[in-house]
């Protein structure tokens, strides 16, 4: 599936992007990608991305039998970071989760819902059958980007998020079946 | 190659015998619309209760077969039915493929084998048959795959794995999966874009294509 790679997309400004799989040598791109994130996007992620040995590690210890980075680059420069997280074995083999960031300076260009589409595509192919996206409900944007793409909110979790403030939000659990079937009713 | 090149080259007439389990059959690549109207459909190509074919019956492909360098490359039973179609030509303009008056793109337009003679290989051997032209090699070789035109009944297979089934059926032959906003494949994710660069292609023609993948909204 990785030797489609690298594909490029056209934003809707003209700018040229390629995607392409993380590779040990981004390392300091993707350093560079989070310390652009702004604080409060940073906050709702799983890691502490404003460390820069953290994202090092991801990029030194690359396996993409269980998570395939796939970045945006423009001009040399990491502008997207879309991954897909599989479990190889037990009941959830069958499941995938994404996970989604973009620079600031391309949001609202359509290149969050191309880095989504590939990475549906790239799970279709990997005989995947279903995509989970967890995300904050004040993520409002991303949540409807998802719905286009024919996600659907399963679970909400009431209050699992604070912001930095205190503010409680809920977590939203959106799939995406990647294997419906017809009925004959 | 110089863009004026680009229509230069013909699709050329070939023919081939194939063994099947069910006798023998013939490939006829860029059949003559004179053959085709001597010859009928196989019954597995046409309406069922939740699939139809696209073609509606050999006069439709008699309509491709005469348009400017189109291809239709067709498998004939014994019986001198069609039992596998594959339909080519240059895309149309009102569907979004404006900047293509050089014929830089080439679309496969159609592939269909009879529900009665699946599995037997036959939609490789044709789409082998086609990329064997040299006329291929000049262009950017791409169809379009709609979800709601596949046979999911009888296959069974949900839609994305139809569209693996059709990735996996033309990615041996250099078709790549690439992204669009093309708004009908933009309406199921299922519904893919795929396409063969030809050999002979410049950078620059390359790129063009790259990009005309992203205007169909402009």
């Amino acid at each position: 599936m990785l030797d489609e790679y690298p594909k490029q997309i056209v934003l809707k400004d003209g700018m040229l992007v390629t995607l392409r799989p993380l590779e040990q040598n981004d390392a300091e791109r993707l350093v560079a990608f989070f310390q652009r994130i702004p604080a409060e996007n940073r906050w709702y992620l799983r890691h502490d991305v404003s460390d820069p040995a953290v994202v090092r590690s991801w990029a030194a210890a690359l396996n993409y039998d269980r998570v395939i980075p796939i970045v945006a680059l423009c001009d040399e420069q990491i502008v997207g970071d879309a991954t897909l997280h599989r479990h190889r074995h037990g009941s959830s083999a069958h499941v995938g989760e994404i996970r989604l960031v973009i620079d600031p300076a391309v949001r609202a260009k359509r290149l969050g819902t191309w880095m989504m589409l590939d990475l549906i595509q790239l799970a279709t192919g990997l005989g995947l059958e279903k995509l989970i996206a967890e995300i904050a409900s004040s993520e409002v944007a991303a949540i409807r980007a998802l719905r286009h793409l024919d996600f659907v909110r399963e679970a909400v979790i009431p209050e699992l998020h604070k912001d930095t403030q205190g503010n409680t939000y809920d977590l939203v659990i959106m799939v995406k079946n990647l294997a419906p079937a017809w009925t004959d009713f | 190659m110089s863009d004026n090149r680009l229509l230069a080259l013909h699709p050329t007439p070939h023919e081939q015998t194939l063994l099947s389990p069910h006798g023998q059959l013939r490939i006829i690549r860029t059949c003559s619309p004179d053959v085709l109207r001597t010859l009928s459909l196989d019954t597995g190509i046409g309406r069922f209760a939740r699939y139809r074919s696209i073609i509606s019956g050999v006069n439709t492909l008699e309509k491709v077969a005469v348009l400017p360098d189109a291809n239709v490359t067709i498998t004939i039973s014994s019986a001198q039915q069609i039992v596998g179609y594959i339909e080519c030509s240059y895309p149309d303009a009102v569907e979004g493929w404006r900047d293509n008056a050089d014929g830089l793109c080439y679309e496969l337009g159609a592939i269909e084998v009879s529900r009665n003679w699946r599995r037997l290989g036959l939609a490789r051997e044709m789409v082998a048959t086609i990329v064997a032209d040299a006329f291929i090699e000049t262009k950017v070789f791409f169809l379009t795959g709609y979800s709601w035109h596949w046979d999911t009944d009888q296959t069974g297979l949900s839609v994305y794995a139809y569209r693996n089934v059709l990735v996996r059926l033309f990615r041996p032959f250099g078709f790549q999966v690439y992204l669009t906003n093309n708004p009908e494949i933009r309406m199921s994710s299922a519904n893919v874009l795929m396409a063969r660069l030809g050999r002979s292609l410049t950078a620059q023609q390359r790129e063009r294509f790259q990009k005309m993948l992203f205007t169909f909204e402009a």
